[in-house]
């Protein structure tokens, strides 16, 4: 199967007059706290729904700056002066005894920085939405959050169907093995049976170009190659709901493809980039803004562009928010 | 395409770090990724080895015949009607799934960080998951238990299992002995993150093994000292259920198997109240 012709193996695509975008609603009414009632509170129609959601992160930090106690605070300067392992013992120690107010985003009576503040907002199944915000801290944490990689800290979020990140499918636990051998171990912790990957997988190989990599141990596959294979496994797999943080230079044509023919297959995406803001704007549907951790704006990418420009360009050129360093292979080789 | 009927509902209460019972009750949403990563951690043991899982048998077997070889010449050592190596691979069994469990346990969230990046999971899910090795070990054990029984009954015909309703004592002190690894794990994996002396944690288990009936009866320890070491040591308590499950005989009583049981159920619930305060804390040093 060549490359262009992987989107055929997933069947017919829905003619555009079937496609559905409705417009977004905001959330009202009281909350359900059952899954059942949740399930008939959220329209068929939306496939994310976000609740009130908060996140604050850098206790840490602001520890260090605050410091607990006297005592702690001597402490901290006798463990910073001579050792490094004891400093973060004490910091670990101070967050610990400070879970309670932590959890309710305070420490010492001081309230931490929100990334994102309340946000609530509901997005209709079938559409591409791009997150825009300056920084990318908040929109970092709004799709790490749907993705289900982190939870939220307050609040909620109901998803209709099953989610992946392309963060969650570039995870290969097992870098000795092969890439067929890890692709089946990831999609049964992203929720999919053996068999929808194994039925994936020639759509995968043909989205790739290269087939012959999906037999090789991971690490002997080039990154770029490793990249490819994470966006063939979103677009392939058995997802609704795909969360992209970062649209790369150089991505695969067919990725581009896919963010145009997706809604017409029902699957809802959120998209974003640091670089390439502008295109993953052209490729969305429908733009989320975030501003100072709170929800600024949600609707069609036209209408947003055109009422708030300004933003969108401070956003486009805003300085790049740096990723979280690689995780080693392993710092702990020695096993007995 | 999958159905889009399915809802997930994410929430993070805020009264979640204060109640024990519920951020073990979030684990019933997390089986799938306990036994993947439980496989995985089996697999990881033995990648990149020629021989794989037959050092299991190595590690397991070789250990056991040096101790075997020694003490059942020891006088003091002999366990009257129960032949020796039935004595020691019993006791070795629940030895070696909590001494592997700990020396396994607290790097079990420094191997699956990968996946704990990534997928939102309760800490002590990956706890669990680090169960699998000492599991694979509780069963090999087994299987070398009822092989040497079934030795022991053709050749001696005598057979040594007590096929009543003290069994029951088997499947609570393994379950005991696995809360005992997860309550110590729970705790060492968090500060393993941070502080790398738990690696030596090993000089102190091989003390724990010499404080534990496991290759010597209960009876060789002086009076005064045999009720300290009942009551301080869980582990004693456990092996000596073990035992008495298996075969009907125990150099302990009752009150020992009580107080082993509230002191590990305790260690348990203290290691899973610790992992639930940190999970609020790894996003910033995972």
């Amino acid at each position: 199967m060549e490359a262009g012709n992987w989107m055929n193996s997933l069947g017919p695509v829905l003619p555009e007059a079937d496609v559905r975008r409705p417009e977004a609603g905001s959330v009202s009414g009281p909350t359900p706290s059952h899954p059942s009632a949740l399930a008939n509170a959220v329209a068929n129609d939306v496939a994310i729904e976000v609740r009130n959601v908060s996140y604050w992160r850098g206790a840490a930090s602001h520890l260090r700056k605050q410091r607990q106690s006297e005592a702690t605070n001597q402490l901290l300067e006798l463990g910073r002066s001579r050792n490094d392992v004891l400093d973060h013992l004490l910091e670990f120690g101070s967050m610990f005894l400070n879970v309670r107010s932590l959890a309710q985003g305070e420490i010492s009576g001081q309230r931490l920085e929100r990334t994102l503040n309340e946000v609530s907002v509901q997005i209709p199944r079938g559409s591409v939405v791009c997150v825009v915000d300056i920084g990318g801290l908040s929109r970092t944490a709004l799709m790490r959050i749907v993705a289900k990689v982190i939870p939220p800290k307050s609040g909620e979020v109901i998803l209709r169907g099953k989610v992946v990140s392309l963060e969650q499918a570039e995870a290969i636990p097992m870098p000795y093995r092969t890439i067929r051998y890890n692709l089946l171990s990831l999609g049964r912790l992203l929720g999919l049976q053996r068999n929808e990957v194994l039925a994936a997988l020639p759509s995968m190989e043909a989205f790739t170009g290269s087939a012959e990599f999906f037999d090789m141990p991971v690490r002997r596959v080039p990154k770029s190659k490793k990249f490819d294979i994470a966006q063939s496994l979103v677009c392939s797999g058995a997802f609704d709901v795909i969360v992209a943080q970062e649209i790369r230079k150089g991505a695969n044509e067919a990725w581009f493809r896919f963010l145009d023919e997706a809604p017409g297959r029902g699957k809802t995406l959120l998209i974003s980039s640091s670089r390439l803001l502008n295109d993953a704007l052209d490729h969305s549907t429908h733009a989320l803004l975030l501003q100072e951790g709170r929800l600024l704006d949600f609707g069609s990418t036209a209408v947003m562009r055109a009422r708030h420009a300004q933003f969108v360009d401070a956003a486009t050129h805003a300085s790049i928010h740096v990723a979280e360093e690689e995780i080693p292979l392993d710092d702990d080789q020695d096993d007995e | 395409m999958s159905a889009h009927n399915s809802v997930d509902l994410l929430v993070r209460s805020e009264e979640a770090p204060l109640n024990v019972f519920s951020y073990l009750s979030q684990l019933r949403n997390h089986w799938t990724l306990i036994i993947v990563a439980g496989i995985y951690l089996v697999r990881r043991t033995y990648q990149r080895t020629l021989l794989g899982p037959v050092w299991l048998l190595g590690q397991g077997v070789l250990p056991m015949l040096g101790m075997m070889a020694v003490f059942q010449h020891v006088s003091k050592f002999q366990t009257g009607d129960l032949p020796y190596p039935l004595f020691l691979i019993s006791g070795m069994g629940i030895w070696t799934t909590v001494d592997l469990g700990i020396k396994r346990g607290f790097r079990t969230l420094n191997y699956l960080r990968r996946i704990k990046k990534v997928i939102h999971v309760p800490g002590i899910a990956m706890t669990f998951a680090g169960l699998s090795l000492p599991i694979v070990y509780m069963s090999f054990y087994a299987i070398l238990l009822l092989g040497a029984v079934a030795f022991i009954w053709i050749t001696d015909h005598r057979f040594l299992l007590s096929l009543d309703l003290k069994l029951v004592f088997v499947p609570v002190s393994v379950v005991l002995a696995l809360m005992l690894v997860v309550g110590i794990s729970a705790v060492t994996s968090v500060i393993f993150l941070i502080a790398r002396d738990i690696r030596h944690i090993g000089s102190l288990l091989h003390l724990w093994f010499f404080l534990t009936p496991i290759a010597y009866p209960l009876d060789v320890l002086p009076g005064s000292w045999r009720a300290v070491w009942e009551y301080a040591n869980p582990l004693v308590g456990i092996v000596e259920m073990y035992r008495y499950g298996l075969f009907g005989i125990s150099g302990a009583g009752y009150e020992v198997f009580l107080a082993a049981a509230a002191s590990t159920i305790s260690i348990f619930m203290m290691g899973v109240w610790f992992m639930m305060r940190s999970d609020w804390i790894l996003d910033e040093i995972l």
